[in-house]
């Protein structure tokens, strides 16, 4: 099973061209900061409540990311709120993308193409070997935003990880996600973590509005 | 029962009550979710009672959202109920009441 950082990656990928989509850059690092929360959470290493993270368990999860993050957080190197920790992680750690991408590489879901543009600038494609988990994985965030019942946990992680960065564009229509924007806030709102990277690219946003307009 | 969290279940007038003491967290949650989906799986009316549960966490309330879960794929009732202030302070951040049934009292 992907973890949640690699199957938000996956969802950033466009399926047509292999390039990433570029809508959203700046709030999509915050989104795989949050993801990266998710993986430690649903792997029993992390808990949080309204507004903190506790290390329950220090013990590697044999993923080697999810294991530096891990020890950051259990060796004080971490902030421990989790608002903190979605800001720090988004500043300190550009990787989480290339990382993601280079183990959705390992899985053999999709490949790396290197091309040159103009002779000089280099440009990156992922297209996908396999569709397969990218197209389940859109299945299910419509499915949980669509249906009235009570999706499993770790899709309402990922319907909340997407909305908050826009990568619902890429599953739902205008129409659809307008029609459900009850449900999709709902589902938002239930974990602590998804609260936090929604009001982490809120505030990013209002920092750009007040850099743009000068105040 | 652990040494923080202690769980029982009454049955009464048709309900399976699944009474919960202490705290439930990223120790606890699990031992809470398995007795939940039993009790859902098990029980065509169950109901959680929460007076007694003095700390809950994201975790805790995924255990919450798994038994309800399972009631809803067995087509069985599943209420939370009697949320003490402390665990009612995070179902009204989390807005849990939009996501399964949150009451004051006990059914029965």
């Amino acid at each position: 099973m992907l973890t949640l950082l690699e199957e938000v990656v996956l969802l950033t990928i466009d399926p047509r061209t292999g390039c990433l989509h570029g809508d959203q850059q700046f709030s999509v690092p915050y989104a795989l900061a949050g993801a990266a929360l998710f993986d430690l959470a649903l792997a029993g290493r992390v808990d949080t409540d309204v507004d903190s993270i506790q290390v329950i368990d220090s013990t590697p999860t044999g993923n080697a990311l999810q294991d530096e993050l891990l020890a950051e957080l259990a060796g004080g190197g971490a902030a421990m709120t989790v608002r903190g920790w979605v800001e720090q992680t988004f500043r300190t750690r550009k990787d989480l993308e290339d990382r993601a991408l280079a183990q959705l590489v390992d899985h053999g879901l999709i490949r790396l193409e290197k091309t040159r543009r103009l002779w000089v600038i280099e440009v990156q494609r992922f297209p996908l070997v396999d569709g397969k988990p990218l197209q389940l994985a859109k299945e299910r965030l419509a499915q949980a935003i669509l249906d009235d019942t009570i999706p499993p946990t770790r899709d309402i992680m990922l319907v909340s990880l997407t909305a908050s960065c826009g990568l619902l564009n890429h599953v739902l229509t205008r129409d659809q996600q307008d029609a459900r924007a009850e449900r999709i806030e709902t589902l938002s709102t239930v974990e602590t973590i998804s609260r936090n990277v929604s009001s982490a690219i809120g505030a990013l946003y209002e920092d750009m509005a007040r850099g743009l307009s000068g105040v | 029962m652990n040494d923080i969290i202690d769980i029982s279940e009454t049955l009464r007038d048709g309900w399976c009550i699944v009474n919960v003491k202490g705290r439930v967290d990223g120790l606890t949650a699990d031992v809470l979710e398995k007795a939940l989906i039993a009790a859902a799986t098990a029980n065509p009316q169950v109901a959680v009672d929460c007076s007694a549960v003095d700390y809950i966490s994201s975790a805790g309330l995924r255990s919450l959202l798994e038994g309800a879960r399972a009631a809803q794929g067995a087509k069985h009732r599943f209420v939370v109920c009697s949320p003490s202030l402390r665990v009612k302070q995070v179902f009204d951040i989390s807005r849990m009441h939009l996501v399964l049934p949150i009451q004051e009292g006990l059914p029965c």
